[in-house]
Formats: C-alpha cells, structure tokens, sequence
C-alpha cells in the first residue's frame, strides 16, 4: 500500500542520544535511565507528579511524547491512536515484581509494581496526560518491525480509523534504553516527510 | 508517637513516589486522598502493602481502609491499637 | 474491501481440548474453576481454573517432535494444530500468517525451579514468533500482541482489518496466557480475587478467578467451502484516558470501542441480537461495563459473561469467549451467565442466567482492561 501520510514531528531518544526533528539535542549524561528522564522532566519544567509513579519504560515514552506533542495541543483525542512495540515487553518491571513474591516469608507483591508489568500501561499512561482515546495497541517483536507497523499505521489512516497516530519503538531492557516515536497524520504539515517504511528505516537507524 | 508519625511520613513519601514535596511537609492531621498529595486507588493498595511490610499489621479491603487511611495520624492510631 | 470468514477455531481449557467439548460443558452448567488445587501459596485460599499438567502432557505426546515446550507453548501448538486441521489452508503458504495475543508468555520461566531448563531469552514474548515459526514451519514469522485484558479482542480487530483492506489472506489469531504466581499475586495485591468462583455482574460478585486457555481462530477472505457461516464486521480498540488501572466511572471509553465497531460495521445497537461482555466480576469492572452498555442502548439485548467457566484467561479471554459466542450464534441460543443470580450493577441490563433459544444473526463482543484499554468486535452469521 502507498503511504499518503505523513510524519508530523519525531523524537528518538537512545543510548547518549536525542534528536528531535532530525536536530540533535544536547542532553545530560546518565547511567541511571531514571536519573536521565527525571532530568528531562525538571529541565523541561513539566508539571506532572505522577511522572514519579512511573516504570522506566512508561517515563521514556511520557518524555518522548511530550517533545514529538509539543504543537499540536488541538489534535482531537477520541480520533488519535497510539500504536508502539517493542522487544523486551516489560521484562525490567517484571523481574522486580517477581523478586517481591519469590520468599514465602517475605511476600509483598505491590499493586504500583505490577500495574507496570503489562507493555500498554506506557500507551495508557500518555493517553491520559494528553487525553488521547482512540485505537491502542502493543506489539512485541525482536526488531522494530517497521515494515508491518507502517502497513497498519497506514492501513488505520487510510481507512479513517483515525487522524493521527503516535507510534514507534520504545524499549527499555536494563540500562539499555532506546525509543522512537513519531506522530503520523494526513496533512503535510510540521516535519511533513512521508510515512513509510524506507523513511523510518533511514530515521530510526 | 512523634516518632511513629515522622517515620510513616517517610515512608509513604519514598513508597509513593512523592518526589514533589517532602516527607516533613505531610500533615499530620489533613486527609490523605482528595487533597494536594494527588494519591489514587493504587496509592490505597500501596499503603496496605506498607502497613503489613514495614509495621506488621493487617487492612483486608481498600474499604475497610478508607478510615485507616484519613490520615498519618489515624494511620500511626491503627499502628499502635492493632501492633502485636 | 474483503468479506472476513472465520473458517476454524480451536479451545484449549480445563473443559476441554476441542471447541465443541468446551462448548458441551458449557451448555451442561460444568465449570473449569475449582477451589485450592494445590495447597501452597499463593493459590492456598484460591479458586482457579488450571489444566490438568497429566492430561496435558498425554494430549502433546501426539504432536511432540523431542523438543522441550513450555506449558504455554503446548497450549498454542495444540490449539494451532487443532484449528489448521479443520481447514484446508497451507501453513507454509506465502499467505498464511499467525497473530499470537498475550500478556505474560512464558512468565513462569522466571521462577527458579523452571528458569534453569530453557534458554535465556525463552522469557521474551518475541521469542513465542520463534518457537511457533519453527514448529509449524511457516514462512512469515508470528506477530505478537500484547495490550492487557484486550488483547484477544484486540488480535481479532488488527486480524480481521488486515484482510478486509485486502493486505492478507489468512490469519490465524491465537490467544494464549497462564495462571502463573507472578500474575495471580499481582492481582491479589489489587484485592480483585475471589476466593470462591466468580459472580459476574451479580450482586455480591467479590472479584476474579484466575484461569489459563488458549484459543485459536483461523480468519481468511476465502470462504472456499461454503460451510463457513460467520463473517467478522467490524471492531475497534479505545482508551479511558483515565486512570492506569481503575475502570472508567463513566464507561464513556468503552462506549466509543461500541459505536465506532457499530460503525464500521455499518450497523445500528438495535441490530444487535446478543452481547458477550467481559464480566470479570469485579465491582467496579462490572458496573462500569452496565453503564456503557446502556449508553449504547443496549440495555435490553440478551447478554451473558463467560468468566464463571473459564475464570479470567487474560491474552486468550477476547479469543475463547468469542469462539464460544460465534458458536451460540450458530445454534442461535444464549448461554447462561454462570455465577449470575441478582444483578448487582446500578444500571439495568438484560444478563441470562438461563438458556435462551433466540434468532442471532449479529452479535457484538467486548472486552477492558488495564492501561484503560477497550476493545469490541461484531460478527454477522452468513446467510
């Protein structure tokens, strides 16, 4: 199928690098994931105290979706999806919750670990900050599957099953962090370049 | 008591993850829920889990929770009445 | 825009191996959820619904070629082969593909006893595509799924809008989760098990069963031998945009997956003939799925919920509880709501709690989950 949407904004967020909009951005250094978005979250200025509640992979998807977001406060939400995948599903959070039942005799599974331990709370999570109540879906793939991502992105659009998609890859496993997320929609507007699969190979790299 | 009171305000500050105020900023006296704190439903769990982790005693429901949980004094009371 | 048949399907439970022995000891009142099936925590004060580990084992014999399986990854080799054998498609064909929903995998490779007996990387939900790919040799490597309560559902929206947009030809969606530890206790730490077998939508309903299935259905824009009566229309996925785990006050997000479905499927609620809820018999689960059901008009359309037989299978609920719904449209009878006695919820809807014979020719499923996740599917008996 031939894409006639576009990538409206994009921001990829990876091990020591931040580009936003195909420009890099200068950022501080961590080795802590955590430590490195809550820097983020304080030099951005964001207001937001449940950010703290977070997982590392609902943190890194709230951050990237706050830059990608960044000028289009009036997109509708009941007509924006949000569509991600990633590889490790939420592996880091259920190693913790599964250390909390492991001894019978110190056995405190905690709800605010668990809630975590299922890969679409990230979707859930930035659906609430920005209101978006359309189609939600994760996929787990070894890779980022970008010619089957495109295919249904495209295929959601096409069909008018949405206006806007925030989509990508997000995937924290231990320290290792790498997230890609772009918003798509139908207008040649914004960073306005083609939505398919050639143009994410070549950005997502 | 005062002890009790300061040590159940850390706790709950690092348990729930209020990093935007700090521990000795908690009011005693004020409700937990419905106030600045922003806690939710998960917070109530997570305050379950705390009593039974960290001091020993028990709270079956959410519901039954509500009243223990008005606030860290009634808190430090259901600590101090049902500690063994 | 192509007509999507299911032309197969498959259930693996504790009631059976087959969809029609699922369906059977539905029909016949029988429950897979049993009280305390082993001694120890944290299933100690439980009711669960597990497969029998003895039964099992003789069933995969069958199909064993030496190689180690999970429990989990029987259940998906049973129920895939038990669905390709009753249709004609060629699972090395260029146009098969499969579509595995889940939410955990194989989790309980994170437990000591077990985690020693595979390799690393068998705890990834990707590697599922692997094994599934290798057993059945097919060209294109399985796509996973995995969004919480919904994923079975939601497996069954991408599935069948990839073939009515005339991507795909076949698809297989198969459902899959286990009663773990890992999950159960997570559960328990959110006070929503029961420790006795679910009530859905009654009024003293206290909470889930944990329960754990498979559930295969074959989907194709081929319906090559006409005996394949049920089309899927249309489906749609949403969010609360609320909170991450309680269920919407409103039932405002899953009255959207409701009519944007009904709109894809260009049909109006009254058409609906009958409703497949997900009924997880939690209170607030439950009452918030009343209120959107009303909102949709809905409120008098017969409706059951499955979970008292099955108890809550997770990834593979949107899948088995739409088989067994499909296949109460074919018999044109409502099954009754196993647990169902008084209604609980504060807005009137129209549950059974018996058999009811009735004319179906659409009826709509759906399902919510964690991360204010909505899904609903309808489907249409082909005339």
């Amino acid at each position: 199928m031939s894409s006639t949407n576009y990538i409206q904004s994009y921001c990829q967020i990876k091990n020591g690098t931040f580009i936003l909009n195909g420009k890099s951005i200068p950022f501080l250094k961590s080795d802590s994931i955590n430590d490195l978005l809550k820097s983020i979250y304080v030099e951005q200025e964001i207001d937001y105290p449940k950010f703290y509640k977070m997982d590392d992979l609902c943190k890194l998807g709230f951050i990237a979706a706050e830059f990608v977001l960044k000028g289009f406060s009036t997109i509708q939400g009941e007509r924006t999806a949000i569509i991600l995948a990633n590889a490790s599903s939420t592996l880091k959070t259920d190693l913790k919750h599964q250390n909390s039942i492991e001894d019978n005799n110190n056995y405190f599974p905690s709800p605010s670990t668990f809630v975590y331990t299922l890969p679409n709370i990230t979707i859930g999570e930035i659906a609430i900050r920005h209101k978006f109540k359309g189609e939600n879906t994760f996929f787990v793939s070894e890779q980022y599957d970008t010619s089957f991502m495109c295919q249904y992105i495209n295929s959601i659009l096409n069909n008018n099953r949405a206006d806007f998609v925030l989509t990508g890859w997000i995937e924290v496993l231990q320290e290792d962090y790498n997230c890609f997320i772009s918003l798509v929609g139908k207008e040649k507007t914004g960073f306005s370049t083609l939505f398919n699969k050639e143009t994410i190979d070549i950005l997502y790299k | 008591m005062e002890d009790l009171v300061l040590d159940l305000k850390k706790n709950i500050k690092s348990t729930l993850n209020l990093e935007h105020i700090e521990a000795e900023q908690i009011d005693t006296l004020a409700p937990l829920f419905g106030n600045g704190l922003g806690l939710d439903s998960i917070d109530a769990l997570e305050l379950i889990v705390l009593l039974e982790k960290k001091y020993g005693v028990k709270i079956k429901s959410a519901e039954d929770g509500k009243h223990v949980f008005h606030s860290v004094k009634s808190m430090a009371d259901y600590i101090i009445a049902n500690k063994k | 825009m192509k007509d999507v048949f299911i032309i197969a399907d498959n259930i693996i439970s504790p009631l059976g191996f087959t969809t029609d022995e699922n369906y059977l000891n539905i029909k016949n009142g029988v429950s897979g959820i049993k009280s305390s099936p082993t001694p120890t925590p944290p299933y100690d004060t439980a009711s669960v619904s597990i497969i029998d580990e003895v039964l099992l084992e003789e069933k995969f014999l069958l199909l064993s070629n030496g190689v180690l399986y999970t429990k989990l990854e029987k259940f998906l080799i049973l129920s895939i082969q038990n669905t390709l054998a009753q249709s004609g498609v060629d699972v090395t064909s260029k146009d098969f593909y499969i579509i595995i929903s889940t939410t955990k995998g194989n989790i309980d490779l994170l437990e000591e006893d077990k985690k020693h007996n595979y390799p690393d990387n068998r705890i990834h939900l990707w590697s599922l595509a692997d094994t599934i790919q290798k057993y059945f040799g097919t060209i294109h490597k399985p796509f996973i799924l995995s969004n919480a309560c919904i994923s079975g559902v939601n497996a069954l929206v991408v599935a069948s809008r990839l073939i009515r947009d005339d991507l795909y030809k076949h698809i297989l969606v198969s459902g899959v989760d286990i009663v773990s530890p890992f999950v159960f206790s997570g559960f328990q730490s959110f006070k929503a098990i029961s420790a006795s077998p679910c009530l859905p939508f009654d009024k003293d309903r206290a909470g889930i069963n944990m329960g754990e299935a498979c559930g295969s259905l074959l989907l194709s824009s081929i319906n090559s031998s006409l005996k394949n009566k049920v089309k899927i229309l249309g489906g749609a996925t949403s969010n609360d945009a609320n909170h991450i785990s309680g269920p919407s006050r409103t039932g405002d997000g899953l009255l959207l997956s409701i009519s944007s479905a009904l709109k894809e499927s260009h049909l109006t609620s009254d058409k609906i003939d009958f409703l497949n809820a997900h009924g997880t018999a939690t209170v607030y689960n439950d009452e918030m799925e009343a209120k959107a059901f009303k909102s949709a008009g809905l409120q008098n359309t017969p409706m059951n919920g499955l979970k008292g037989y099955f108890g809550h299978t997770l990834g593979a609920a949107g899948t088995i509880e739409t088989i067994i719904s499909l296949h109460s449209m074919l018999k044109n009878e409502v099954l009754p709501t196993l647990g169902f006695t008084i209604r609980g919820t504060e807005e009137e809807v129209n549950i059974s709690n018996q058999l009811i014979s009735k004319e179906i020719k659409y009826l709509l499923k759906t399902a919510s989950g964690f991360g204010g996740c909505n899904g609903a599917i309808i489907l249409q008996k082909n005339e």
